[in-house]
């Protein structure tokens, strides 16, 4: 049976924090992508950013599907911007020693169609609500996947945080 | 040391003598149960390796309960009953509606795995994957995240669910034991795989 599931890299934040994770020089040679991310914030941040090739442009679309508790349950659009948003993180507001617990899943990284993605984060602070997104978006570039950037919202991810590439191949 | 290989008689620095080195991958079973013949009671995974970065629990399952279709699964952490160490979340569909449940600490000694249908499902079974990031470490408190849920071609006596729930502890998880909520046992077929996963 052939192994189709490998580690490509693995970040964990160290003391003092951390204003970016990053994957760069991805490997081609894999047949989807997946991202495991446990995040928590030194500020206010709610939401890691996602930015694919150092690309900043307006090309990043999503739909969340999300359910917060007492906020009920509702679904977002977000088109045209500038970074994949919604995934979620700890801020450091929120209870001590929690962090955020979310997936990434890219399929097809390499081919020349333009990338869709799934992503899939909830949050947790010994509270009655808490937040949890599933979402789908598109990536609208055509280009192979050699980079991902994450980014709080606002401040830095806090000591602990960690993110683990790994790349799944169909044979 | 030189290695000689038999076919091509070429030379080799190494034992690989030409061939690709054999890498297991990142992504390992580490125990399963599977309920054969008779009901089984709670299914627990003990002395859990600590050389893993994430472990995933993926769960196929059916229980005893004899009338009512959506039954729940459990999960206790390292044995512990303390219900101060246990918060949980759920957002579910029925077909119909969507919902949102939770609760922080204090008012439950378990944490859900997912719907699952009762016996009186005929053959169906539901299933749930659960993540848990970071088991290991000392600075975080424990998450789970899993998606799951099943649907036996009746309206609204099915779900879909998501949910999270923390283990509120420093601690290493060394065990997971999973139950049914009300206490019915698994009925044959049901199958709960434990992985690790690399990092």
């Amino acid at each position: 049976m052939a192994v189709t599931f490998y580690k490509i890299a693995t970040v964990t934040v160290g003391s003092g924090g951390a204003s970016t994770i990053e994957f760069t020089s991805i490997p081609q040679t894999y047949t989807d992508l997946q991202i495991a991310l446990s995040a928590r914030g030194t500020s206010t941040a709610l939401y890691a950013r996602a930015e694919i090739n150092g690309n900043a442009g307006t090309n990043y679309s999503l739909k969340t599907i999300y359910g917060e508790g007492s906020g009920g349950t509702a679904s977002q659009n977000d088109a045209n911007t500038t970074y994949f948003d919604r995934f979620l993180m700890n801020s450091s507001a929120y209870t001590a020693n929690t962090f955020s617990n979310a997936i990434m899943y890219i399929p097809n990284y390499t081919s020349s169609n333009k990338k869709c993605l799934m992503f899939d984060s909830v949050d947790e602070t010994n509270a009655t609500a808490a937040p949890m997104y599933m979402v789908a978006g598109v990536w609208n570039q055509t280009s192979a996947i050699t980079s991902i950037k994450f980014t709080p919202n606002t401040g830095n991810f806090a000591q602990y945080s960690s993110a683990t590439l790994y790349g799944i191949s169909n044979s | 040391m030189t290695v000689l290989s038999l076919n091509t008689k070429q030379k080799y620095g190494t034992l690989l003598a030409g061939n690709t080195a054999y890498y297991p991958g990142d992504y390992e079973s580490i125990a399963s149960v599977t309920v054969v013949g008779s009901s089984t009671g709670n299914i627990t995974f003990s002395s859990i390796p600590q050389t893993y970065q994430h472990l995933q629990l993926r769960i196929y399952a059916r229980t005893a309960r004899p009338a009512v279709v959506i039954d729940n699964l459990w999960c206790q952490v390292n044995g512990s009953t303390n219900s101060g160490e246990y918060g949980y979340h759920i957002f579910y569909g029925d077909g119909t509606t969507t919902s949102f449940a939770g609760t922080a600490t204090g008012s439950v000694s378990a944490v859900p795995m997912g719907a699952f249908p009762g016996d009186a499902a005929n053959n169906g079974f539901g299933m749930s994957v659960i993540d848990i990031v970071d088991y290991t470490s000392t600075a975080k408190w424990k998450h789970f995240r899993g998606i799951g849920g099943f649907d036996v071609n009746t309206a609204q006596t099915a779900r879909v669910n998501r949910f999270s729930w923390t283990w509120e502890s420093l601690s290493a998880i060394t065990s997971l034991s999973i139950d049914d909520q009300s206490g019915y046992s698994f009925s044959a077929g049901t199958y709960i795989g434990l992985y690790g996963i690399k990092g």
